[in-house]
């Protein structure tokens, strides 16, 4: 009996010391600014430079705080790290498809627009078609869309997982590995497959799917603050903005993500600038109508990912993709370009 | 076998095993090569031609797609610049603006602006002729308000879908594709922005500049890679977002892809918005290489590349690679033979010559050397230095060899002829018999035992020549289970071999087992020793032995026979004189008479025994005299015929002119009446018994069968021969026969046979059986003759007066007894008893018998019956007493009766003191034993006879009469 008193009173006592660390960051009566933690990963492009140029926004920074917001940019080394955060401890996030879908099926999100229009590529050293990847070992990263992609191409030429031999890695060790003979081939998003076929003549793209990163939000936050996350959509839109200005942007912004991403793995390999630069304006500043996320008649955004990852079993049984198109519902990035001057589109104020 | 004898075969050579093995690795090692090369091998990292041509091929592909994808994009983006040029001028955006805005328009006329903004898309169209099919500037309610065709203006776009995606709010230019005339246009839109004066945008978007593009005029502009879309057989599609065939190399109508399934199967692939290059078989079974490329065109669209080649027509030049490649490495095959051939000689030359050296050095030929030519290869001159080296030292060394050879064989012969001698030396026969049984080595002995000569044993078989016939297969099969390691070696053992005069030897033999190194047995050593004297001498020692403790145990009977006989006699002595003296001095028709005579006939048959006793020890009575054998056994068979058995017969066969036979009648005829009656008793009724007498002479042989221990002297031999047809003895009786008291009947004693062979003994002679059981018995007795058959005559008219002197004949001993009872009843009677006393003081004899014997009871009874027959008597109980008594009355003594067994002094002795005292005494011995000797000794002397104890009056007085024929009353 006495014991069980001394639980319950050590429960009690975890509870209250413990922070309740809400993603519904809203201003608190007390005057202490809440935080509106963004999950951002340094180690892909251009999800990076989105991130670095959102971080350094000092307008964005000015009108959040000034709403009672502290804004937190926190770095992942991968989306899927980001989906049980979201709605909990994160806010917003730069994520790829897999982890939309994710983050839409497990909790509620409002998909801003798309930080990035690329392929995810399968790369294999010495090996010519897809179908010679049987039995061989290939690096990848759970849940991501390079995972996405993997499975993609497995399928069409009638291979599934188990055929080859799957080996879990973080995305800026996989070059490395290729090169070393660890793995013989691997699936990811920029810049490991630039890295790989920069240092390796016997590298090949072995497939190559499309994939998209977006920008997204808790929906609570938009819920419960609806300018704040218009502040946070503006921001995007004046970070494409901004680096679609200027060359010096541009490399201003790739020097603040190689800052990030050395924080987060000082080992890995350094991509050079330029290729930075040009992976960010192939795969988002020069994608027609990015970052709006146009509706096409008949289409419906990430159907075809969210039924294949499904039927790979890599969705829940009851997983419905209403969640995931009711995310792509958000008007919020429409809002902002109807008043590009409300939300200050066309003004730029980064500090480093 | 040697090299030399070794028959050649097709690939013995070196030259021609190493173009063998070199052809067959050339070719497996070609083919894996060329395999390898074609194919590659995966596993050990090496990619083949087939693979790198297929990297190849595909690589092309990817070169193509990449490169018509790039041209594409570079296509759209000169396009979306050229329209963002004209969107973003500020004349063309002010003149936009200003026509849809009437009020800030009325300075210029709406025809004014719509005519410049169709200027500049008119320019535009111009500038790019092949790129653009119209331009139009459309307001956001879908009329064209000015374009590069004035007679548009005003109307309706056609393509209102795109439009709409157009004004999509945020999306400043779009790419889309729409179907117009049959074919599809590619459409390209840019949102004309309105900016505020401070170049700011607005967020108002008046209009969209649209282009229209026709695909293919667009894209035959676009270079293909030479041999990929543009060979025979290879595609090259782009496909819009919808699955519309844009543009085709070659061309192809735009609804073709339904049809054909190529096209199918790579719009059905370019529309997953994926890249990648792989090997796909149609439906119609064809296998393609293709490289898919996806051209992205927006946030949700895009077009896809498709570029295919034949599978077969692409790998169409390898297989003449290939075949090339295979067919130089046939001829690099056939090159490296060549070499090979010509290698393997210029290596193998030397060699060969090498071998013909060798082999010349094996034939014999030591002095064969060969010779290191120039050019030779320094391994080959090495070897062929080493060799002739070698050759040096092996033809020294054979010398040397030759002479320790001959050195060693001449010690060698020394020792084997040394080892020969001492094989010869050897008394015992030594024998090598190999595994056939054959004869290997035989030294001198051995074949002097087989009676043949030196060498001539060798190499014939030994069980077939000299074992006896009976023994010979048996020792044969234990010799082959010997050699077959089944039966275990006898080291030693007896047997009998023949010899070459058929004799017959027994060996004593030694035997080792000869094996070779590896343990096989080869033969047997064996070593034999002629035992056969020696074998033969102690079965005669044990036959000496067992005839000496026989004799040993006769005379041990003989000696208790003797003394219980000698010890009886002068009992029944006692007894049948008092009886007799009794008898006298009673009334004859006294009742006691009768009973008297019953103890007197009683004593007569116990006398009986104790003569046979004495017989059987050789000490019975011994009368010797000439005795006519014929007729003394006529009259015994003549007597014994009333004993034989109903039915059985007799049959006599007396051989006439028989010797004379010295020997004791008495003796002789219970020889006669035993030998009978034991026939007689044999044959039973209905038997037939033959006696038979004979005259022969025995040799050494003959006499050897005799049953007797002691054989007499090779001679002439009368016999007595007694032959029945009854049951006959086994081997068991017939050796006890003789034993005393060993009978064969319920009633007999025994003693019948063993007096008979007492009393042939003590003749000299010798005994016969023959006898087996239901065949009968034969026995036959032989005597030593005595002399001339012209004695007999005499003999028997001796024999024949004394019997006329006699009363009666005498039929049997015990009638014999009763006649000379008879007799003595004749004579005068005696005074009886007569006290005894050293002299009878009257007599009517006028000289005195002197009664000389130890026991008192045979004297007093001796000199009450001498008394009886008229005759003074002195007794002495001993020798010296006797001697002392003699030499006071020597002259008044005329008859000394004297016991010959005395302590003091035997009977002989004083006997010869007797005579020493006067020479003329008449001197008659008795004893207890038969005296034969004595009685011999003393029958050549004047006066001396001998009595045997027990006798009666008759025989007392009988005797004395011979002695003293006429004493004085």
């Amino acid at each position: 009996m006495l014991l069980t008193v001394r639980c319950h009173i050590l429960i009690l006592l975890v509870l209250v010391l413990v922070p309740w660390d809400q993603a519904n960051a809203a201003p608190s009566p007390s005057g202490q600014p809440a935080v509106i933690e963004v999950g951002v990963q340094p180690l892909g492009y251009p999800a990076a430079m989105i991130g670095a140029a959102l971080e350094h926004d000092a307008i964005l920074k000015r009108e959040l705080e000034a709403a009672g917001y502290l804004l937190k940019f926190v770095p992942f080394r991968k989306g899927s790290e980001m989906v049980p955060l979201m709605g909990n401890s994160l806010s917003a996030a730069i994520v790829g498809d897999m982890s939309t879908i994710g983050m839409g099926v497990r909790t509620g999100i409002c998909v801003v627009g798309v930080a990035k229009k690329t392929f995810t590529s399968l790369v294999g050293r010495n090996i010519a078609l897809l179908a010679q990847l049987k039995r061989k070992r290939v690096a990848y990263a759970e849940g991501s869309s390079a995972h996405h992609t993997l499975l993609q191409a497995l399928a069409s030429v009638g291979l599934l997982e188990r055929d080859v031999t799957l080996v879990p890695m973080d995305i800026d060790a996989m070059p490395a590995a290729l090169e070393s003979g660890k793995v013989d081939a691997f699936s990811a998003g920029e810049p490991a497959p630039t890295l790989a076929l920069t240092k390796n003549t016997e590298a090949r793209v072995l497939f190559r799917g499309a994939s998209s990163d977006f920008f997204v939000i808790s929906a609570q936050l938009v819920r419960n603050d609806p300018q704040a996350a218009l502040a946070l959509a503006a921001g995007l839109v004046r970070a494409l903005n901004w680096m679609r200005k200027s060359n010096t942007n541009l490399q201003q912004a790739a020097l603040w993500a190689e800052t990030d991403r050395t924080a987060l793995s000082p080992r890995h390999r350094k991509l050079a600038q330029g290729h930075v630069i040009e992976i960010t304006r192939r795969e988002i500043l020069d994608v027609p109508a990015a970052p709006v996320i146009v509706r096409l008649p008949g289409h419906l955004p990430l159907k075809d990912e969210f039924d294949f990852l499904k039927r790979q079993g890599k969705l829940p049984q009851d997983a419905t993709y209403q969640r995931v198109e009711h995310a792509f519902a958000y008007d919020g990035l429409q809002q902002v370009l109807k008043s590009p001057q409300r939300y200050r589109l066309g003004e730029f104020e980064y500090r480093p | 076998m040697s090299a030399a004898g070794r028959r050649p075969t097709r690939l013995s050579g070196i030259r021609e095993r190493v173009i063998a093995y070199f052809s067959v690795l050339s070719v497996l090692g070609c083919g894996a090569l060329i395999l390898v090369l074609v194919y590659g091998a995966p596993w050990l990292g090496i990619v083949g031609i087939h693979g790198l041509k297929e990297a190849e091929i595909v690589h092309a592909l990817e070169n193509a797609a990449d490169h018509k994808k790039q041209s594409i994009l570079t296509w759209l983006a000169s396009r979306r610049t050229e329209l963002a040029v004209v969107a973003n001028s500020y004349d063309f955006v002010g003149a936009t603006a200003a026509l849809l805005d009437q009020e800030a328009a009325s300075a210029i006329p709406p025809q004014d602006r719509v005519r410049f903004l169709c200027q500049h898309l008119s320019t535009l169209k111009r500038t790019s002729p092949d790129c653009y099919d119209s331009l139009a500037l459309i307001a956001p309610d879908g009329k064209i308000i000015a374009a590069s065709e004035s007679d548009q203006i005003g109307s309706r776009y056609r393509y209102g879908e795109f439009l709409n995606v157009a004004f999509t709010v945020g999306a400043a230019e779009q790419i889309g594709t729409a179907w117009g005339n049959g074919h599809p246009v590619i459409l390209i839109s840019r949102q004309i922005v309105i900016r505020d004066r401070v170049g700011r945008e607005t967020g108002e978007v008046p209009a969209v500049l649209v282009s229209v593009t026709r695909p293919q005029q667009s894209l035959e502009a676009l270079a293909l890679l030479p041999g990929v879309a543009d060979a025979e057989g290879n595609q090259m599609i782009l496909v819009g977002a919808q699955g519309e065939l844009l543009a085709s190399v070659p061309e192809h109508k735009p609804d073709l892809p339904a049809q054909d399934p190529l096209l199918a199967r790579l719009s059905r692939q370019a529309m997953t918005m994926t890249e990648s290059s792989r090997l796909e078989t149609l439906d119609d079974g064809r296998q393609i290489l293709a490289a898919y490329r996806y051209v992205p065109l927006g946030v949700a669209q895009g077009w896809g590349i498709a570029v295919a080649i034949d599978h077969q027509k692409a790998f169409a030049p390898l297989v003449s690679t290939t075949a090339r490649a295979a067919m130089f490495g046939l001829v690099m095959i056939a090159i490296a033979l060549i070499l090979a051939g010509w290698g393997g000689g210029r290596v193998a030359g030397p060699i060969r010559e090498l071998r013909n050296t060798v082999l010349a050095l094996e034939r014999g030929d030591l002095s064969a050397r060969t010779e290191a030519k120039s050019g030779v290869p320094q391994e080959i001159a090495d070897l062929a230095t080493a060799f002739n080296s070698m050759a040096r030292r092996i033809e020294d060394s054979h010398q040397d060899l030759e002479r320790e050879v001959a050195d060693r064989t001449r010690e060698l012969r020394q020792e084997k002829e040394n080892a020969r001698r001492y094989l010869d030396l050897a008394g015992a026969m030594l024998l090598l018999l190999g595994s056939d049984g054959c004869i290997r080595m035989i030294n001198r002995a051995g074949t002097q035992l087989l009676g043949m000569v030196q060498g001539e044993p060798l190499g014939l078989n030994w069980f077939d020549n000299f074992i006896p016939r009976e023994q010979r297969k048996k020792i044969r099969e234990i010799f082959d289970a010997l050699m077959r390691g089944e039966q275990q070696l006898l080291e030693f053992y007896e047997n009998r071999i023949l010899t070459r005069d058929k004799g017959e030897r027994l060996i004593s033999w030694h035997n080792i087992l000869m094996r070779d190194e590896e343990g096989n047995i080869q033969g047997v050593l064996c070593s034999g020793e002629d035992v056969t004297d020696r074998r033969q001498a102690e079965l005669e020692r044990g036959e000496l032995e067992r005839q000496l403790l026989h004799t040993q145990k006769l005379e041990s009977l003989g000696v208790l026979a003797g003394g219980i006989a000698h010890d009886f006699n002068n009992l029944l002595m006692a007894i049948g004189g008092n009886v007799e003296l009794v008898r006298h001095v009673l009334e004859p028709d006294s009742p006691a008479i009768k009973y008297l005579e019953n103890a007197h006939q009683a004593t007569k048959r116990a006398g009986d025994l104790t003569r046979q006793m004495l017989a059987y020890s050789g000490k019975g009575g011994y009368s010797v005299k000439l005795v006519d054998l014929n007729r003394l056994v006529g009259e015994n068979v003549d007597l014994m015929k009333a004993s034989l058995r109903k039915g059985a017969t007799f049959a006599v066969q007396l051989q006439p002119g028989l010797p004379l036979l010295e020997a004791d009648p008495g003796q002789m005829q219970q020889v006669i009446v035993n030998l009978v009656t034991n026939a007689i008793e044999a044959a039973g009724e209905g038997g037939a018994i033959t006696v038979a007498t004979g005259l022969a002479d025995y040799g050494v042989a003959q006499l050897a069968h005799s049953r007797l221990e002691q054989k007499p002297q090779p001679g002439r031999f009368l016999s007595v021969e007694v032959a029945d047809d009854g049951f006959g003895m086994d081997q068991a009786t017939r050796e006890r026969m003789f034993d005393p008291f060993f009978s064969t009947k319920f009633t007999g004693r025994g003693l019948g046979l063993s007096a008979v062979q007492g009393i042939v003994r003590g003749h000299g002679g010798a005994i016969f059986v023959e006898s087996r059981p239901g065949a009968g018995t034969r026995m036959r007795v032989v005597f030593p003759a005595a002399g001339a058959a012209g004695a007999t005559t005499a003999a028997t008219k001796r024999e024949e007066r004394e019997e006329r002197e006699l009363p009666a004949p005498r039929e049997t001993a015990l009638e014999r007894a009763l006649a000379k009872q008879a007799v003595a009843d004749e004579a005068p009677s005696t005074d009886l008893p007569v006290a005894e006393g050293a002299q009878e003081p009257s007599g009517r004899s006028g000289g005195i018998v002197l009664i000389v014997d130890d026991e008192e009871m045979v004297r007093l009874v001796c000199r009450a019956m001498i008394r009886g027959l008229g005759y003074r008597t002195m007794v002495a109980s001993d020798g010296p007493e006797a001697v002392a008594l003699f030499r006071e009355h020597a002259e008044e003594i005329g008859v000394v009766l004297m016991d010959l067994s005395m302590p003091k002094m035997d009977g002989m002795t004083a006997a010869e003191h007797l005579r020493g005292i006067r020479p003329d005494v008449r001197i008659v011995l008795s004893s207890g034993f038969s005296a034969a000797e004595e009685a011999r000794r003393l029958s050549g002397h004047q006066g001396a006879l001998f009595i045997q104890k027990p006798y009666d009056l008759v025989s007392l007085k009988q005797v004395l009469g011979e002695v003293d024929p006429d004493p004085a009353p």
